[in-house]
């Protein structure tokens, strides 16, 4: 039998897969058998070179960021060490990310958060800060234009404003990756 | 799920979960609200418990050994009943209230829920309400003859094999997300296998249905309002997901 797929909800992707198979706050046996299932679809599809294989190497960069920055002072100053919490958003982010988006160069913050940027040029950029919580606080610099603002991930969705901004950022105009 | 509009002599619900996402302030530390939790929740609630997330860091240096090292993040305070069949958790992202088999109706936990939630206001002050979560995880026992049963007799969302011939069945996970448009209400029901129970197959139903909103924390009429909206999805989910012959297994 054919369904209707609504062509906004259908841009949650993996979204809800990856929600089963993150910790959550049920605590029977059968709620652990739900998330290690989950969790075995995650890494079928993550194994596979075509469907993840940017996203785990950009993954893989990540995790190599904290562990440079995981101890105290890693910028030679009194930086914090980077959240594992943080960390843990952040490849999370990356995994929710439209495929036709670019990824974003990563960097650690001096108070243990982690910064994804999109840098199209020096004038055309857009970050957005990951701590260890659902807050995203973004800005973005196009030009003479500018802005900034807090958005939230939640059930593994990327918010909207986000992903229409890296889509404005960097030029990209695959109508599929607009969010609705 | 003996629920209003769908009762069931023997439920199948082995976990029902009730979670209330929302802003803390963010000078709060979990850890500190412990103490103060224990007295709070003690008298229903007498067995703390925390729930760790642990990060695993691998440190490489050249001429030197791999260090392995890990870092323990506290995810949520736990206390439990007596009888550990039911529990109230201070999260992170908020609270949450666990109901595990026996279950009777929701009707019966709710007041418990808005007096455990009331407590949770005054131990954690949350800014606002962003997400209600109602999850139900079902397990349903189905008979089988000489090892088999046919999946269709009992479930409408059924797997299907591309050759039923030369292929047999030996498992299935699957996962359907939908919105609901008139409430906005979002559901994701998964269906997966577990290794054989004597001469009974089980099959787990797992029914999250969840609301994304900005909601006043003391307002508790508008959120046992999405509590009840979201109790209606899930029982129209778990009806129309099962044949007739699947639902009087519970009538038994």
């Amino acid at each position: 039998m054919l369904e209707p797929v609504s062509a906004v909800t259908i841009q949650l992707g993996l979204a809800a897969l990856y929600s089963l198979a993150r910790p959550g706050s049920a605590v029977s046996r059968e709620a652990q058998v739900v998330q290690q299932v989950a969790n075995d679809a995650v890494n079928s599809v993550e194994r596979s070179w075509a469907l993840f294989g940017r996203k785990a190497s950009a993954i893989s960069e990540l995790s190599a960021l904290a562990n440079e920055c995981a101890h105290e002072g890693w910028d030679g100053g009194d930086a914090r060490p980077i959240d594992p919490q943080a960390v843990s958003k952040a490849i999370a982010f990356m995994r929710a990310l439209p495929d036709s988006l670019p990824l974003p160069e990563m960097t650690a913050e001096p108070d243990g958060a982690v910064s994804l940027d999109w840098i199209r040029s020096r004038n055309r950029l857009l970050s957005v800060s990951i701590g260890a919580g659902d807050r995203l606080v973004f800005a973005w610099l196009d030009g003479s234009d500018r802005g900034h603002g807090v958005a939230r991930f939640v059930e593994g969705v990327v918010p909207a404003r986000i992903v229409d901004g890296i889509a404005a950022i960097m030029d990209v105009r695959d109508a599929a990756v607009r969010a609705a | 799920m003996n629920d209003s509009h769908l009762q069931l002599k023997s439920a199948p619900t082995v976990e029902a979960v009730l979670d209330i996402d929302c802003d803390l302030p963010p000078s709060i530390d979990l850890a500190t609200l412990d103490a103060s939790a224990q007295t709070s929740f003690g008298e229903g609630y007498p067995k703390p418990r925390k729930r760790l997330v642990q990060a695993m860091q691998i440190e490489t240096k050249d001429g030197e050994a791999t260090k392995v090292s890990a870092r323990h993040g506290l995810q949520a305070l736990q206390y439990l009943a007596e009888d550990e069949k039911q529990l109230v958790q201070l999260r992170r992202q908020g609270y949450s209230f666990n109901r595990l088999a026996p279950y009777s109706s929701l009707d019966e936990y709710l007041p418990e829920i808005e007096r455990t939630w009331n407590l949770f206001m005054q131990l954690a002050t949350p800014l606002q309400v962003r997400l209600i979560r109602l999850r139900f995880i079902n397990r349903l026992l189905l008979p089988t003859v000489e090892g088999s049963v046919t999946l269709d007799d009992y479930l409408k969302l059924g797997p299907r094999l591309p050759d039923a011939t030369n292929l047999t069945l030996s498992g299935f996970f699957n996962q359907h997300s939908a919105v609901e448009v008139a409430t906005g209400n979002a559901v994701n029901i998964t269906t997966a296998t577990q290794p054989m129970d004597g001469d009974k197959l089980p099959v787990i139903l797992d029914i999250d249905a969840y609301y994304t909103g900005s909601m006043e924390p003391s307002d508790w009429t508008q959120i046992a309002a999405h509590i009840q909206s979201l109790r209606q999805l899930k029982n129209l989910v778990f009806k129309n997901s099962l044949t007739d012959r699947c639902l009087s297994l519970f009538q038994q």
